[in-house]
């Protein structure tokens, strides 16, 4: 009989290894101006995101829960929805299209990251049940996954803005990137205000305080802070271009502390969420 | 005044004050979510900045009234935007005089299939005055800006009246221990507006029992409390993590605090025997101890202590647990001294004896009004996120030039992403013709 999470890993593997196949046909298909190898690439992208979705059901039987306890969980599915967001906005908006190289390569990352910690399953302590938990929870991941998006427009608007790559020729207009990571911004700024409220309506329910400055709320509302005045500062102080992109980018790296690292490094109500 | 709360460099200048404010709470711990213990210790190798953060009363930034005014002023400008938001998005959205912006562009199409095409697509006539018809595809996304600001205030709002008013307490109850109304608290936090929380009689804790999974990890913390009323008669109350209880008004919060408690004697040849109580929070598994530190009153030592809910390490559910207990003058270490219930034996100079233990629960007394606000607020942005970003306006006002019509098209936002659109109306009013 296999051990379970030997089955978890393998499948988990096998979704990183279609993920970095992708990226390679994709960097190589945007850069070298190949359209068939960009094509096939996300096909093999959504072979991969299969592959990725069972091992999400399976670990999701496995645990009993959401994947949204134990590290491994929470990385695999944070790489599931931003590549799902990214899918969906592809169809809606096809000039994200390019973002795949950065994309791409952030997904198998985040699940491998994700394979190098403790594969044990945790069960779900009584407070974590809670429906509010559940949007808490998926309104950071889709947050996460269109504020990475606009990360890639404010990159792609630096390197356009400093660098004549060919491949760069075929990304919109540098007017049209930043205003898509402007709007993309946006989006994350929304979400992220959601997700707070959902887990402050989760806190008042399971420990009857619905705000409680620990380290983690503390990031939480920096970073959204952040995210309000790098909107409040394009949209009514004119900024764009360079400056509106690097003030982004700033603005990002406080994301991915509030996101990833205060829960880990800090004793607070989420810590539980980690242990 | 109104001007001031408008301008967009007092928004950002509110803003980026807050931001500050949140990082150094951050940076700098604050009374409410630290021990007296850590502020003690931070405050020791912090010594230079102290004048500073005592004078600007940086160790309870979120109570203090600089902050209270800061977020005032925050609160007023964001309400002076809604109102303006509101009137333009009222001024919007029904009935009004299109302002001609930009070229007229002539289509082969006459007015009627113009409408119907319009119609089809999603387009709403707004008005007709001076020959210029108005249509606007999604008009509700005018108001997706003002809802989104009065969520955002009626969540600040919400938050202040909470933060004014709530009263709360908690205690950490020993299983049998009865607590008169004005015991202290063992943590306590009341609002400006707002006295002490007091309970409503003495109260007693039955019983506390903490369930598990096979991992060893917590399933559930079930408590029952007896409040004894003057007459001595009692009205129980059950309740267990995300399941609170009502008593007079009251909201009662099974805390995930809960472990165990250990009474212990301290027997020292010149002071006399000693009681304390340990409480110690329930361990991660059967094979962890659970670990703590204590200044108990009347010692000049520190006592760290760990203990293990199975002597044996065998389960999680034991009457045999194992406790060990180290005497500390500073950081050197003055002895160790392991005890299971009923055993005694010496701990630097005294002889400690661990008498009995039992379960302990942190129960939260709550009394909150304000949580329907956040609640409503939470609805409002979300409305509010998806008129904005999902429901962009688009105007298109068209007067009639002889046997054609003359338009003009805007999108009120991101209007590049909607190139696409114009093109493809362009082309079905032409085939209209």
């Amino acid at each position: 009989m296999y051990d379970p999470l030997i089955i978890d890993t393998a499948i988990h593997w096998g979704a990183v290894i279609l993920y970095v196949v992708a990226t390679i046909a994709n960097v190589w298909g945007v850069i070298f101006r190949n359209e068939k190898t960009e094509r096939n690439s996300y096909r093999i992208a959504l072979a991969g995101l299969c592959v990725h979705s069972a091992a999400l059901l399976y670990r999701w039987k496995l645990a009993g829960h959401g994947p949204y306890m134990a590290h491994r969980e929470v990385l695999s599915s944070d790489a599931w929805v931003m590549l799902v967001l990214f899918l969906v906005f592809m169809k809606f908006y096809p000039r994200v299209k390019p973002a795949s190289i950065i994309v791409f390569p952030a997904t198998f990352m985040l699940i491998a990251l994700g394979l190098f910690f403790n594969p044990a399953v945790k069960k779900i302590p009584p407070t974590l049940r809670s429906i509010w938990l559940v949007l808490h929870v998926s309104f950071y991941k889709i947050a996460l996954g269109t504020i990475l998006v606009a990360l890639a427009f404010s990159i792609f608007y630096i390197l356009k803005n400093r660098k004549s790559f060919d491949w760069l020729a075929r990304l919109p207009d540098k007017e049209i990137l930043d205003l898509y990571a402007f709007r993309f911004a946006g989006f994350g700024f929304v979400f992220w205000a959601i997700a707070m409220l959902a887990g402050s309506i989760w806190a008042y329910q399971s420990w009857g305080r619905f705000w409680a400055w620990d380290p983690v709320e503390t990031w939480s509302l920096i970073t959204w802070l952040a995210f309000g005045i790098y909107l409040h500062l394009r949209r009514f102080f004119g900024w764009k271009g360079e400056r509106a992109a690097y003030f982004y980018i700033i603005c990002f790296a406080l994301s991915i502390i509030a996101v990833f690292f205060t829960s880990v490094m800090e004793s607070s109500i989420h810590s539980e969420y980690f242990k | 005044m109104k001007h001031f709360f408008l301008s967009r460099k007092t928004v950002l200048t509110l803003l980026t004050l807050i931001f500050i404010t949140v990082v150094l709470s951050y940076v700098i711990p604050q009374r409410i979510s630290v021990t007296q213990l850590t502020l003690n210790k931070w405050r020791d190798g912090h010594a230079p900045l102290l004048s500073a953060v005592d004078l600007l009363g940086l160790h309870t930034i979120f109570t203090s009234p600089w902050f209270a005014a800061i977020l005032g002023l925050f609160l007023i400008s964001i309400i002076t935007s809604c109102v303006q938001q509101f009137a333009i998005a009222r001024q919007k959205t029904f009935p009004h005089a299109f302002a001609e912006a930009g070229n007229w562009l002539p289509v082969r199409c006459d007015r009627t299939a113009a409408g119907d095409t319009l119609k089809k697509l999603g387009y709403v006539q707004i008005s007709h005055k001076d020959g210029i018809t108005g249509f606007i595809r999604h008009p509700w996304g005018y108001w997706g800006n003002f809802l989104l600001h009065l969520g955002i205030v009626v969540v600040i709002a919400s938050s202040l009246v909470i933060l004014l008013t709530q009263q709360r307490g908690l205690l950490h109850m020993t299983k049998g221990e009865i607590i008169d109304p004005g015991t202290s608290w063992d943590s306590e936090e009341h609002g400006l507006f707002t006295e002490r929380l007091v309970l409503p009689s003495a109260i007693t804790l039955v019983n506390s029992i903490a369930r598990f999974w096979e991992t060893d990890d917590i399933r559930q913390i079930e408590s029952s409390l007896e409040f004894i009323k003057p007459d001595q008669s009692r009205d129980r109350v059950n309740l267990s993590i995300n399941r609170p209880a009502w008593y007079h008004g009251m909201k009662i919060y099974q805390s995930h605090q809960a472990g165990r408690s250990f009474y212990l004697e301290f027997s020292d040849g010149n002071v006399g025997t000693m009681g304390h109580i340990l409480l110690f929070q329930l361990p991660p598994s059967r094979d962890k101890a659970s670990y703590n530190e204590f200044q108990l009153s009347g010692m000049p030592f520190r006592i760290k202590g760990k203990y293990f809910t199975d002597a044996g390490k065998k389960s999680m559910v034991s009457n045999d647990p194992l406790l060990v207990l180290r005497l500390y003058d500073k950081d050197s270490l003055l002895g160790e001294l392991p005890l299971r219930i009923g055993e005694s034996g010496p701990l630097g100079k005294y002889r400690v004896s661990l008498v009995r233990s039992g379960q302990w629960a942190g129960i939260n007394f709550l009394v909150i009004t304000g949580m329907p606000g956040i609640f409503l607020g939470f609805l409002i942005i979300i409305g509010g996120g998806l008129l904005h970003y999902f429901a962009i306006p688009r105007e298109l006002i068209m007067k009639q030039d002889g046997s054609m019509v003359n338009i003009q098209w805007r999108a009120a936002r991101f209007a590049e992403f909607y190139g696409d659109e114009y093109e493809d109306l362009l082309t079905k009013f032409n085939r209209e013709q």
